[in-house]
């Protein structure tokens, strides 16, 4: 096509595709607005307009298929738009399916293949069908019946022409019609007349008679037209089209005017003269075989044309040969940023620059009073050996009973001089301190600002991955049946655009465990007094540094008794046990846990929930379920704002430093070895009433902690409803950790996280706190488990 | 070593994109489209053109007009756009400044927006897909 757009051009490939998942987003939603009001009216303008778009690009980068697909999508919708059809449930189907094919025609490219399917055929004889279904008028509206009716017709201008006039003739046959130009055109004026030629293979090629329009509008008063200029303005080709001007200008000015050259194939200006009409018209008819001969040539052109020009979309296909397949799939990890952040960040950035050069100038100072101290030293040196030297002359002067106070009155003098210069530089010392410490400071700030300031730049609204979810409610509960109203609530709360992408599908999975287990069937929610409609509340906000997402419906709420019925049978817990109701929930998430009888596609394989908790824990969040039965039933899952920076509680064990997310920290004790007990020979901690279970770090992570001393502390953690304390040798303090993942043989350890570096350049490793606790569990039932058999043996 | 002038002047070609006392044309895109509205500034920059500002619907386009005005030699304008089209925003730049170069950018089956465009007083248009022989003919033509 044009040399500039290399299909290779990627970064121009990922902007179409980010720009493509923009428009499907658009139209979804606005299709979904349909299906509430059929005829809502601002909705079509907007999915007109995304279809619309969405066709331009693809027909940019080559995507045909997609092209042409949007095409006929845009029929139907402009057919809407003027109010010639009226959309139904039928339609609204039928537009997602369309979007559905949109998908994935986009997914195939981004893999590098090309979308092939029938279902296309399929739902674009569903288009059709509307179209002709609901359809009064003659579909004259569709482009592609335009391009029709544009070749067509356009033949009988044409043929009208066909009494061609040898050159320099006017082509007026009537002299009243003649002299008419002049008293119209007024007496200064000059009156041409301009035939013009169109080139019917340019685009929009029936535009071009009121583009000369307006080019001769610009330089003299358009008498006339021919054919006139109600006909120009129909979307009708003409091929030749003539002008009558009246124009003070010169012919030079108006042939320069009307260099359009690739809308034009010619143009022929004749001056008429007022007394100019030529007397035997009759000629003008019957020039015989030259006119027939051109009359062929255009008729080849039509014929060329109807090979090509079916639709334009189809005409570009043909330029460009599928091309060989992509190996690679495109990378679209793109991150719109709002350009005020950036901004923010460009202000932050040169606050910076300021404390570089303030620590430049102290740096400076610093060397030059090095240098001064140095050729003090060397002053100094020179000056107290010479005292030296001086001793045994100066014993002899006391000998010779010398005047002591004259003698302390010299090296007095000869001293000053150096302790004064002394106290030069130990001013130069505090001051270059001072500012020291204050840039310290600022820049302290300024690095908090900064990281915050880059950390916004990752922050995308939920709203993102919210907005997929009226789709997907409203597929699945036409296919169950139900009446689900979706309410989204927080769309603007940000949220790290990794954590974003992977929340997803655990959201996906919680909000159809909400609409397939939660929702109850209509007429068993008006049995139970309440409305047929059922609701599911999507929720985000934000609780200091972690976001909260909430799935709350009003339906039947969690049996209790029956989850644990299940766990039972499937021997998760033992029948005697007594577990409190957060214990039931949490048995939920177990795997291999369903409680749904009858396994639907929907739900209930049960394989869901543990894996949306490995996944939310994944992204070192957490999961909980609360319900009341008859009610509905809760999900919170609460996750950190970012993964990448964290705060860290720093402990000494041994010699070495850990970090343990501050997330995770409940408490922390100083405690003295009396205070840890043993239970059931476990080391457990007794606090306000509460006892904890204990791990000593150093024992875990087989560090020799050499430091015996009196007194330990106990840091206490949680992860959900877990509570476990580790036992340090000390704490050290609070500090911002950037998490550096663990590579390849480490990346398996239980019970770490991964690694950050300190100020001092130390490597110290992360805890991760939930695995921990996992662990520590287990391990308490394994040696539970095995104290019980022993005890039955 | 060859010196410069061994070489042909392929380079000696003028920029298009700058007027013949060698200083930039100044042009305002404005189109909804983050993706044609990056397509237009490399075909553009290319040829020695200066973007000096995009707008991404009717409004705002017509408020950067106006701004700045007279340093700007031409606007590209998308017709279909969300909150104010193009023919709208064409319709007041015209009245604020009646010689106002303004192009349209159109998609295939708008010809009745593009005439009446052209009939408002748009110097021309340019149908998308975009070929960049065909925008810099235009552009050209318009700045003539």
């Amino acid at each position: 096509m044009s040399d500039y757009l290399d299909p290779n051009n990627e970064e121009l490939l990922n902007d179409f595709f980010e720009e493509a998942q923009l428009q499907i987003d658009l139209l979804e939603q606005n299709i979904l607005v349909l299906e509430d009001r059929y005829d809502d009216k601002d909705a079509v303008d907007e999915l007109f307009r995304a279809a619309h778009t969405l066709k331009g690009a693809a027909a940019t980068v080559q995507m045909n298929e997609l092209a042409e697909f949007t095409h006929s999508l845009e029929d139907v919708l402009d057919m809407v738009r003027s109010g010639d059809i009226v959309v139904d449930e039928q339609g609204v189907d039928v537009f997602l399916s369309a979007i559905d094919i949109i998908k994935a025609m986009i997914e195939s490219r981004e893999e590098g293949n090309v979308y092939q399917d029938s279902d296309i055929a399929d739902v674009k004889k569903d288009l059709v069908m509307i179209m002709k279904g609901n359809f009064s008028k003659p579909a004259t509206k569709s482009a592609k019946t335009t391009q029709v009716a544009a070749s067509k017709p356009a033949k009988i201008p044409q043929a009208k022409a066909l009494p061609t006039a040898s050159k320099q003739q006017t082509r007026i046959t009537d002299e009243y019609e003649y002299l008419e130009l002049f008293e119209i055109g007024g007496k200064d004026k000059t009156i041409y007349e301009i035939i013009v030629k169109f080139n019917e293979d340019t685009l929009m090629n029936t535009v071009g008679g009121i583009q000369v329009y307006t080019i001769l509008k610009r330089v003299g008063t358009v008498l006339k037209t021919e054919p006139d200029f109600e006909d120009l303005n129909e979307d009708i080709f003409h091929p030749e089209v003539i002008y009558y001007i009246a124009s003070t200008e010169d012919l030079d000015v108006i042939e320069d005017q009307l260099d359009i050259s690739d809308v034009i194939t010619s143009s022929e200006i004749l001056v008429l003269e007022k007394d100019g009409f030529p007397a035997d018209q009759d000629d003008g008819y019957n020039s015989g075989a030259e006119v027939f001969e051109s009359d062929d040539e255009v008729e080849e052109v039509f014929q060329d044309d109807d090979e090509t020009d079916e639709t334009p979309v189809v005409a570009v296909k043909k330029k460009s040969e599928p091309k060989a397949p992509k190996a690679a799939k495109v990378s679209t990890s793109i991150l719109r940023v709002e350009s005020r952040r950036i901004d923010n960040l460009l202000n932050m950035v040169s606050e910076s620059v300021i404390n570089k050069s303030t620590i430049n100038r102290i740096s400076t100072d610093l060397a030059e009073t090095l240098a001064e101290i140095q050729t003090f030293s060397s002053n100094f040196e020179y000056e107290l050996r010479s005292f030296v030297d001086t001793i045994p002359d100066l014993l002899r002067q006391l000998d010779g009973s010398a005047n002591q106070k004259d003698l302390l009155a010299k090296y007095r003098d000869r001293f000053d001089g150096i302790f004064s210069e002394l106290h030069l530089y130990e001013n130069n010392f505090k001051k270059n301190i001072t500012d020291l410490k204050n840039t310290a400071q600022k820049l302290s700030i300024n690095t908090g600002n900064l990281q915050e300031g880059i950390m916004k730049i990752r922050m995308v609204p939920v709203s993102n991955i919210f907005s997929r979810f009226p789709r997907l409610v409203r597929d699945l509960s036409h296919s169950l049946s139900k009446k689900v109203n979706l309410v989204l609530e927080g769309e603007d709360t940000e949220l790290d655009k990794s954590v974003i992408e992977d929340l997803l599908d655990p959201l996906i999975h919680c909000v159809r465990n909400s609409v397939d287990h939660g929702i109850e069937q209509p007429d068993v929610r008006r049995s139970a007094g309440k409305p047929d409609e059922g609701t599911v509340v999507l929720k985000a906000s934000n609780e200091g540094s972690m976001i909260i997402i909430e799935i709350v419906d009003d339906g039947a709420g969690i049996n209790k008794e029956r989850v644990k019925r299940k766990a039972i049978e499937k021997g998760l817990i033992k029948p005697d046990v007594s577990i409190s109701d957060n214990d039931v929930y949490n048995l939920l998430f177990l795997p291999g846990f369903s409680t749904a009888d009858n396994v639907t596609d929907v739900s209930g394989r049960g394989v869901g929930m543990d894996v949306v908790k490995t996944q939310i824990e994944k992204l070192k969040g957490s999961i909980t379920v609360t319900s009341t039965e008859g009610q509905g039933t809760k999900f919170s899952i609460r996750l950190p704002l970012t993964l990448s920076i964290i705060q860290g509680l720093l402990v000494k064990v041994g010699s070495e430093i850990y970090s343990i997310p501050v997330t995770n920290v409940v408490d922390s004790h100083r405690v003295s070895p009396g205070d840890i007990n043993f239970v059931d020979n476990y080391e457990v901690f007794n606090v306000r009433e509460e006892v904890i279970f204990v791990v000593r770090l150093h024992k875990l992570f087989n560090i020799p902690s050499y430091e015996e001393s009196t007194h330990k502390y106990i840091v206490i953690v949680s992860s959900g409803d877990k509570k476990m304390g580790l036992v340090v040798d000390a704490l050290i303090g609070e500090e911002d950790v950037v998490i550096k993942p663990l590579k390849d043989d480490f990346s398996n350890t239980p019970g770490i996280a991964g690694a950050t570096i300190l100020g001092d350049g130390k490597v110290s490793l992360i805890v991760d706190v939930s695995r921990l606790l996992e662990l520590g569990a287990t391990k308490h039932m394994e040696s539970k488990r095995e104290m019980e058999t022993k005890l039955n043996v | 070593m060859k010196s410069k002038t061994d070489f042909p002047n392929i380079n000696q070609k003028k920029a298009e994109g700058m007027s013949p006392d060698g200083v930039p044309f100044r042009v305002l895109v404005v189109d909804d489209s983050m993706f044609v509205t990056k397509q237009i500034t490399q075909i553009l920059n290319s040829e020695g053109f200066e973007v000096v500002a995009t707008a991404c619907d009717g409004g705002e386009g017509v408020e950067k007009y106006k701004e700045l005005y007279p340093n700007l030699d031409l606007v590209t304008m998308d017709i279909t756009m969300p909150k104010m089209d193009g023919v709208t925003a064409l319709e007041k730049i015209i009245e604020f400044d009646a010689d106002a170069k303004v192009i349209m950018i159109s998609a295939l089956g708008k010809q009745d927006l593009v005439k009446k465009s052209l009939l408002l007083g748009a110097k021309n248009y340019i149908v998308k897909p975009l070929d960049r022989k065909k925008v810099l003919e235009r552009l050209l033509m318009a700045l003539k």
